[in-house]
């Protein structure tokens, strides 16, 4: 029982770093997205 | 005051080398003689030796005359005054040894020592303002009735009178007694009470001020009680204090672990705000993505599904309680800080009282602020006792100037003025029927005749009132008005019928008791009744040689004294000066 608990907390723990793991991925891609943007809009044609 | 009578006069003539000496006594004296013979002119040196300019005065005669010499008696008492032209010299005549009084060439300073010899205060006020006594020209203006207007108008004889202000109406007034003397010495006596109430005020004002600030500075000092009291208060007070700046220190400690724990508790909150909002962006973002979520490093297989994302909204409502219980926590801190911030302040207070009464126990204790209360209290007592005695003189000076009021109110009482003008009245319905004026005639405004006749009456008018006043003056009381001038009445129009009325109304003036001067050219049939006669015989000529050595003389011994008391005068000024 207490090792079948653990195996699920780790497993529950892994998912939740990987989905922590993948929204701050997305995030900093997006904010990656935006300053380019705005560096292609900002210089000069 | 007392009666006034004129003894003699003396006119000399440097330029001529003459003279003239005339005497005179009481009843009535006469100065008999042709047109031109001089009578006027000598009638108008009496007037002009004590400081009255005539309207009229002939020129040559003003030119010729270089001296004026009167004598008076004044009740027991003999005086002279010399002028020359602008110089008044006053002496006092005991036993034909004449001291000097007075020598200046100032009119005001003469008039006013003059007036001090007469008794006589009537303050006057110049139009610009000056204050002085009244002059001789408003104190004899009733009487002299002089040759040239003075048959048709009353009291106005004089030229130097017109700088002072109201003098015809005020001296109206005073001549007959309703303003007198006595009157002009209350308003003084009122005006001296006043000021001095107005001081005494002033000083009960400061003193009352004086007094509160004692009284507040001893109430202090009452409520010490015994120094032994004063002492265990004191302990008392220390400890006291001691006692509240402990429990200072520890509210000071308490407060320091509060405000520890509200920081620590509010860090705490700040992280479970943060990772509650990151649990939120995971559901989110969970829910956005696949049910199998692949890891890009290691290639693990995660499984997405809705039973995991519940899992982490359960730690989200997990998350929430902390947050509130963290929260109210916080809350509960926060207002037991405050409670303990009031209890500090109150008490920082309360510190502060106990050592400022700390100070001032001791203050008190000390012997330099027992003697010094002591001081303030013997000053205190004894300002009390002043305060008590000014209020009595204040209350007094209110009742004396209210009791002085009243008097001044009675003698400018209506009914005061209408007995006086009734009185005259009465003296003039006397005359009246002597001289032959209707009784309807009779019309005194401010206690003086109205002019307003024409013809031969009007002369007979001036006549009635002036010698009625005389005669009014002469039984009211011993005064300076107790003389009488009256210059030529046979040139004022008269027929030969009312001419021989005012000669024989003359009658009236023979007693000692007054003086009438009278000038005329024709005799009055009273002559050997008269005290003194004189007679003028030649035209232009009454001065004369005979005498004027001895007068010059007489003169020469007067003006040194003059100039001796001057002398003396000024050294007294000038040592007072240094």
């Amino acid at each position: 029982m207490n090792a079948n608990t653990e195996r699920t907390t780790k497993s529950e723990q892994g998912y939740r770093r990987l989905l922590r793991h993948l929204r701050k991925q997305k995030e900093a891609e997006n904010i990656g997205k935006t300053i380019d943007n705005k560096t292609n809009r900002d210089q000069p044609k | 005051m007392e009666r006034l009578s004129i003894t003699k006069l003396i006119v000399i003539s440097q330029n001529e080398s003459s003279s003239l000496e005339v005497p005179f006594g009481g009843g009535l004296n006469i100065i008999y003689g042709g047109n031109k013979t001089g009578k006027s002119s000598i009638i108008k040196s009496i007037f002009t030796a004590f400081g009255c300019e005539c309207r009229h005065i002939e020129d040559e005669w003003k030119a010729l005359i270089s001296s004026y010499i009167v004598f008076f008696q004044y009740g027991d008492d003999l005086y002279c005054i010399v002028r020359e032209k602008n110089e008044f010299h006053i002496f006092e005549d005991r036993k034909q040894q004449f001291s000097c009084l007075f020598s200046t060439t100032h009119y005001h300073e003469y008039s006013n020592i003059l007036m001090d010899i007469l008794g006589i205060n009537m303050p006057c006020v110049s139009k610009d303002g000056k204050e002085f006594n009244i002059t001789p020209p408003l104190l004899f203006r009733f009487q002299y009735i002089d040759q040239d207007d003075g048959w048709h108008k009353i009291g106005d004889s004089f030229s130097n009178v017109g700088y002072i202000k109201d003098w015809a109406a005020n001296t109206n007034k005073y001549i007959c007694g309703y303003l007198d003397e006595r009157y002009y010495s209350l308003r003084a006596q009122m005006i001296q009470l006043q000021i001095r109430k107005d001081e005494i005020k002033l000083e009960l004002q400061h003193n009352k001020q004086f007094v509160e600030r004692l009284s507040t500075a001893l109430q202090m000092a009452d409520n010490i009680g015994n120094p032994e009291q004063l002492e265990s208060h004191l302990k008392n007070l220390i400890n006291t204090l001691d006692a509240d700046r402990n429990h200072q220190i520890e509210l000071r400690e308490r407060i320091s672990t509060f405000e520890n724990d509200i920081f620590v508790g509010q860090q705490k909150l700040h992280m479970a705000q943060n990772s509650m909002q990151e649990t939120q962006d995971d559901i989110e973002f969970a829910m956005e993505q696949d049910e199998v979520l692949i890891c890009p490093t290691c290639g693990a297989h995660y499984q997405n599904r809705l039973s995991e994302q519940l899992n982490i909204s359960s730690d989200f409502a997990l998350n929430e309680k902390l947050l509130f219980s963290l929260s109210q926590k916080s809350n509960e801190l926060s207002a037991e800080l405050k409670q303990l911030q009031k209890e500090y302040i109150l008490l920082q207070e309360k510190v502060l009282q106990t050592s400022i009464e700390i100070n001032q126990t001791k203050d008190l204790l000390s012997y330099t602020s027992f003697y010094r209360n002591e001081g303030k209290k013997e000053l205190y007592d004894s300002c009390l006792l002043q305060l008590d005695e000014l209020e009595v003189q204040f209350e007094s000076q209110i009742s004396n100037i209210a009791s002085l009021d009243e008097q001044v109110k009675e003698l400018r009482s209506p009914k005061r003025s209408k007995r006086i003008k009734e009185e005259i009245e009465g003296y003039c319905r006397e005359m009246a029927s002597l001289i032959d004026i209707p009784k309807s005639f009779i019309k005194l405004r401010d206690f003086v005749q109205v002019i307003n006749k024409t013809g031969s009456e009007t002369p007979r008018l001036v006549y009635m009132y002036q010698t009625a006043l005389y005669n009014y003056n002469l039984n009211r009381a011993d005064s300076p008005f107790n003389f009488l001038v009256i210059d030529t009445p046979n040139q004022q129009g008269q027929d030969e019928i009312h001419l021989g009325n005012i000669h024989n109304s003359l009658n009236n003036f023979l007693s000692t008791d007054g003086q009438v001067i009278l000038g005329t050219e024709r005799e009055t049939g009273l002559e050997s009744s008269a005290t003194h006669v004189m007679q003028l015989q030649e035209k232009r000529r009454c001065l004369s040689k005979k005498n004027f050595d001895k007068h010059q003389k007489f003169l020469d011994m007067l003006l040194e004294k003059g100039r001796h008391w001057v002398r003396e005068n000024h050294e007294q000024m000038n040592n007072s000066k240094i």
